[in-house]
């Protein structure tokens, strides 16, 4: 089964884990990503963690409200 | 859920669902029967279940599902149903069922299926959400970043080559 845990606990998770080897972790990816392309290795997943983590939480589009303004008479 | 009750749908909106998770279902390849549930459940919207035969097999969705895939910042229906491909392939495509079957833990199973999903799903968001989610599940069983990268590249290699 899927599991409850939302995407964005999933992310803040990994980050963490990431952090933890002392850099941040998209320059962390990075390096390792650099290493695997001279190596000839393939780099799929850990540019799949790249992009996930550069993206980010969505912004959320700002609510308009509807309706008629009342006025102060 | 905050509520013990998924917001009322006519039958014409539960239809809708159901012929949405059949759409997605049928073109990852699920093989079986496929429901929809109009129900919160504690599986995260979506499971899998197996039959005697594949044509047994059962993939349920719940209305947990949809409201995951309103939500931009979790993962999408397809995503969600490529994952419960992804366990109906472990237990039912003739050469990576050979590979895993009795082998594999719960949780082993779970990263597989998700890395499986990944491989299936064709939207790039879909793709790297659920590598993630593997990468992610299996640091969260104590395997270091460099290890569990190096692995599930070595398994998304050899999924590939099997499928």
């Amino acid at each position: 089964m899927m599991g409850n845990k939302k995407l964005s606990t999933i992310r803040k998770e990994l980050e963490a884990v990431l952090a933890a080897t002392g850099d941040e972790p998209v320059r962390w990816l990075e390096k390792r990503i650099a290493a695997a392309k001279r190596k000839g290795e393939g780099t799929e997943v850990l540019e799949s963690v790249k992009h996930v983590l550069e993206r980010g939480a969505p912004t959320k589009l700002k609510k308009h409200r509807v309706g008629v303004k009342k006025s102060r008479a | 859920m905050a509520t013990s009750l998924p917001p009322p749908l006519t039958a014409a909106q539960r239809r809708a669902r159901l012929k949405r998770v059949e759409k997605i279902a049928r073109d990852l390849g699920f093989v079986g029967h496929v429901e929809y549930r109009h129900i919160w459940s504690k599986t995260g919207g979506a499971q899998f279940g197996r039959g005697q035969t594949e044509a047994d097999d059962l993939l349920v969705v719940d209305a947990g599902a949809f409201v995951r895939d309103a939500n931009p910042d979790d993962f999408s229906l397809t995503a969600m149903i490529a994952h419960e491909r992804g366990h109906q392939l472990l237990v039912r495509h003739p050469r990576i069922a050979k590979q895993v079957e009795g082998r594999i833990s719960e949780a082993s199973e779970e990263i597989l299926a998700s890395l499986l999903g990944a491989i299936l799903c064709e939207n790039t968001v879909d793709i790297e959400n659920l590598t993630f989610k593997a990468v992610a599940e299996l640091t969260d069983h104590g395997e270091s970043p460099d290890a569990a990268f190096m692995k599930l590249e070595n398994l998304k290699n050899l999924f590939e080559v099997l499928l």
